[in-house]
């Protein structure tokens, strides 16, 4: 997670206030250090570093495996934790280096759950694939951090980490939490701010990450069934949902759809912003 | 690109999903809200209510909700018993059949033997009926020394169009038993009362209470009993109507059966006009009331926020199949005044006509009709309440409440019925309340 | 810019135009029933809740009930007492 994260609690008494910040922060590094797949002795390295060979997962990632599991069959593969291999060939840097068609196509043969053996807990991925767990474990810390802040005080809570954010209920005052949206900060016709009492809100899409050839804009989402960029696909796109992890995974899918992700949020109803 | 599954599949499929990594549903951190709420009703030297109130809103999940409630109502002093002011003492024997009451000449007669006190206590739950649907079951009863009331209620609310509009219907049916003290009396019976003469200061009450059913109980035990059967039915839309405004529009049914009949209010039988002393007392019946009544309503209520401040407004039509008609306009403006405080002026106004069978007075000689009712509540009348609320949000969400209140209730003091000495008599009293709440909410 | 804003924007406006045309604020919904979700900001406040304070209302009901001859409307007809 490297972004800013941070937990608003409105309580008068700071001691209590900073013992839970406290508990609440630790809860977040443990997931990070758990799951990120840049640090040697993430659970994620582990997998990435089995070679083949069957591993017995512990509960909490078992979950994690169903929920990527559960999604990729829900979106028809368009959601996969094995996509991440693709990183090889492309890098969005915003220069023109759009890979050759040859070298994404050798690619292939690592994505794709369906070739995953998973059975909770024991897990077998292939040699050569890899997962990444970065695209639901940040929203999954925040709806545990706010879970864990709920169960140490009746106070409101928000818990926000880098634009991924949950709230526990109203303000004190019984007023909204008011959020700006940084991803939309330059977005004309939205709302920079709004007012949330309830639920959580999840951005996915990166704004500053892509490629440009020949007048061709290469958006950094990835079909992980062509290896190819998404064709039209909205730079970002917010979603505010009951909990974070939906939310997040919303996000995602409608990024995935494309020119169609507006219509797309539409039909699941969702109050959601697309910045393109 | 398209997904494989239509899209409610796939939103029920991701809810699912999260619920399973998530564990349970996250249940929201205050468990249970209560508001507990103490209330001192005075009508100055007449009657004065205590009435404290606890009500509890536990939320089982995120759907879920119990509420539930209790009630003790102390009720103390006096009581208009219905007869006329007279220009003559009265003496009346009380319910309990043997003490009796003196009431100067041009004084409202009061019965002051009322003591009870009330045990209420209620019971809901809202259960989901699908995403969209909820039902709400509701159990309520009721016990005082000389009436019992058991009720039961169901409402089904399903919200639409992106649930900016709900809808709902509901039935409720409560069973009620009268036992009044001294027995119930018979319609019309006379009272045992007497008139006294200026001079005959000294006059007591006649014994015995007869013209009541005697029961074998000793003094101030109800005795016999009564059924009231209640059926309501209503049916009600919300509607969200933009950002800051929302309105209620409910119709209702209501059907009573039985004793509807107050047992404690008499009606005074005066002189016929044309005889020496016209319109004076010469006796009291108890008053006989039809045993069914059909009340519709109309209530339509709005809510509008203007930035912090809330304005509530609401209207009730109400007619029966007695003759009575009315309107109730109520008006609230919460006022926020600083970050933690909210000023809420209150006012009320309700007018009401009369019920076919109101009178104020029977006359001496003439047949007595089918029903008839001196009770004030049923006559025409007027009533404004004003009140202001303080309220005060503290630590933890804990929230003070305290709010003042006058109201004040007035009709025909010289309808154009009255006749003989009645015609100097105010024939009805002004009736006014001074109504202090406090009220304490928390949650735990 | 993007399709799901420019929708409720519009209503916005149509809704705005009815304030100032209609005579009383009840009727300003005439033009454009409900919001989206993300417009409850008001609506969510626990004040502007019908029914928000059972309490005050179960006791102006009792007193209503014990003094007049009308009863019930917003709920049910109330009752379940000797005082009427």
């Amino acid at each position: 997670m490297a972004s800013p994260c941070e937990i608003l609690i409105e309580d008068r008494d700071s001691r209590r206030a900073s013992a839970l910040l406290e508990t609440v922060s630790r809860e977040a590094w443990r997931i990070e250090a758990k799951f990120s797949r840049y640090r040697e002795d993430s659970v994620v390295q582990r997998i990435n570093r089995s070679g083949g060979e069957p591993l017995e997962l512990d509960p909490e990632t078992a979950r994690l495996l169903d929920f990527a599991a559960r999604c990729h069959e829900l979106s028809g593969g368009a959601f996969d934790v094995t996509s991440g291999v693709l990183r090889r060939a492309w890098r969005f840097d915003g220069s023109d280096r759009v890979p050759d068609a040859a070298r994404v196509e050798e690619l292939l043969p690592l994505i794709g759950w369906h070739r995953v053996g998973w059975t909770s807990p024991r897990l077998v991925l292939p040699a050569g694939m890899e997962i990444d767990l970065g695209g639901v474990g940040k929203e999954y810390a925040v709806d545990r951090a706010l879970e864990l802040a709920r169960a140490g005080t009746r106070e409101p809570v928000l818990v926000n980490f880098g634009g991924d954010l949950a709230v526990s209920g109203a303000r004190r005052d019984g007023r909204p939490w008011r959020v700006g949206i940084e991803s939309l900060k330059h977005a004309e016709n939205a709302d920079r701010e709004l007012e949330l009492s309830s639920g959580a809100l999840a951005t996915s899409g990166d704004a500053n990450r892509f490629l440009l050839r020949n007048g061709v804009r290469y958006s950094h989402v990835l079909d992980p069934r062509t290896g190819w960029p998404v064709p039209d696909a909205p730079r970002s796109v917010t979603v505010l949902a009951g909990n974070c992890t939906e939310a997040g995974l919303l996000a995602t899918l409608a990024l995935l759809q494309g020119a169609g992700a507006e219509e797309f949020l539409r039909e699941q109803g969702v109050s959601s912003w697309c910045l393109r | 690109m398209q997904l494989s599954r239509s899209s409610s599949e796939l939103r029920s499929g991701l809810a699912a999903a999260t619920v399973a990594l998530l564990g349970a549903a996250p249940a929201p951190a205050r468990a249970t809200e209560a508001t507990s709420s103490a209330l001192l009703y005075t009508e100055p030297n007449r009657v004065t209510a205590f009435e404290t109130r606890a009500d509890f809103t536990r939320q089982l999940s995120r759907e879920r909700v119990l509420r539930y409630s209790f009630t003790l109502d102390a009720l103390t002093g006096a009581s208009p018993n219905g007869a006329l002011r007279a220009g003559v003492p009265q003496t009346f024997t009380g319910p309990s059949g043997t003490a009796s009451y003196r009431v100067a000449p041009g004084q409202t007669p009061l019965d002051d033997s009322f003591h009870d006190t009330r045990y209420a206590g209620s019971l809901s739950v809202d259960l989901p009926v699908g995403r969209l649907t909820t039902s709400t079951l509701g159990l309520n009863l009721s016990t005082e020394r000389d009436y019992f009331s058991a009720g039961v209620s169901a409402r089904l609310a399903r919200d639409l169009f992106r649930r900016n509009t709900t809808i709902a219907i509901g039935v409720s049916g409560s069973a009620d038993l009268v036992r009044p003290f001294g027995g119930t009396p018979d319609p019309f019976g006379l009272v045992s009362a007497t008139v006294s003469e200026p001079e005959d200061v000294t006059s007591t009450g006649a014994s015995g209470g007869f013209g009541r059913d005697e029961g074998e109980g000793g003094e101030g035990v109800p005795q016999g009993s009564e059924g009231k059967q209640v059926a309501d039915a209503l049916f009600g839309i919300t509607q969200v109507l933009n950002r800051s405004t929302i309105l209620q529009l409910n119709y209702s049914v209501s059907r009573a059966t039985g004793y509807l009949t107050d047992p404690y209010k008499l009606i005074t039988v005066a002189a016929a006009p044309g005889t020496v002393n016209a319109g004076d007392p010469l006796d009291y019946r108890y008053e006989s009331r039809p045993d069914t009544r059909f009340k519709q309503s109309l209530y339509a209520e709005s809510k509008h926020s203007f930035g912090r401040d809330v304005l509530d407004v609401s209207y009730r039509r109400m007619w029966d199949d007695w003759g009575i008609r009315s309107h109730t306009f109520e008006g609230r403006y919460r006022l926020e005044v600083g970050e933690h405080t909210a000023l809420e002026p209150q006012l009320r106004w309700y007018t009401q006509t009369a019920a076919d069978f109101y009178r104020h007075s029977l006359i001496d000689g003439e047949p007595l009709p089918s029903f008839a009712s001196a009770d004030t509540r049923l006559g025409a009348f007027d009533a404004w309440t004003g009140a202001l609320k303080y309220s005060r949000r503290l630590y933890s969400g804990h929230e003070l409440g305290v709010r003042v209140g006058y109201y004040v209730q007035s009709g025909d003091s010289s309808p154009p019925d009255a006749f003989g000495s009645q015609v100097s008599q105010d024939l009805f009293p002004r009736v006014t309340a001074v109504v202090t709440q406090v009220s304490y909410s928390f949650a735990f | 810019m993007s399709a799901p804003r420019s929708r409720p924007r519009a209503l916005g406006r149509i809704a705005l135009l009815a304030l100032l045309l209609c005579p009383a604020p009840v009727l300003s919904g005439c033009a454009t029933l409900g919001v989206e979700a993300w417009d409850r900001d008001q609506l969510a406040r626990p004040e502007m809740k019908l029914g928000a304070n059972a309490t005050e209302d179960a006791i102006d009901d009792h007193i209503y009930f014990s003094k007049e001859a009308s009863s019930g409307g917003r709920g049910f007809g109330g009752g379940g007492c000797g005082c009427n």
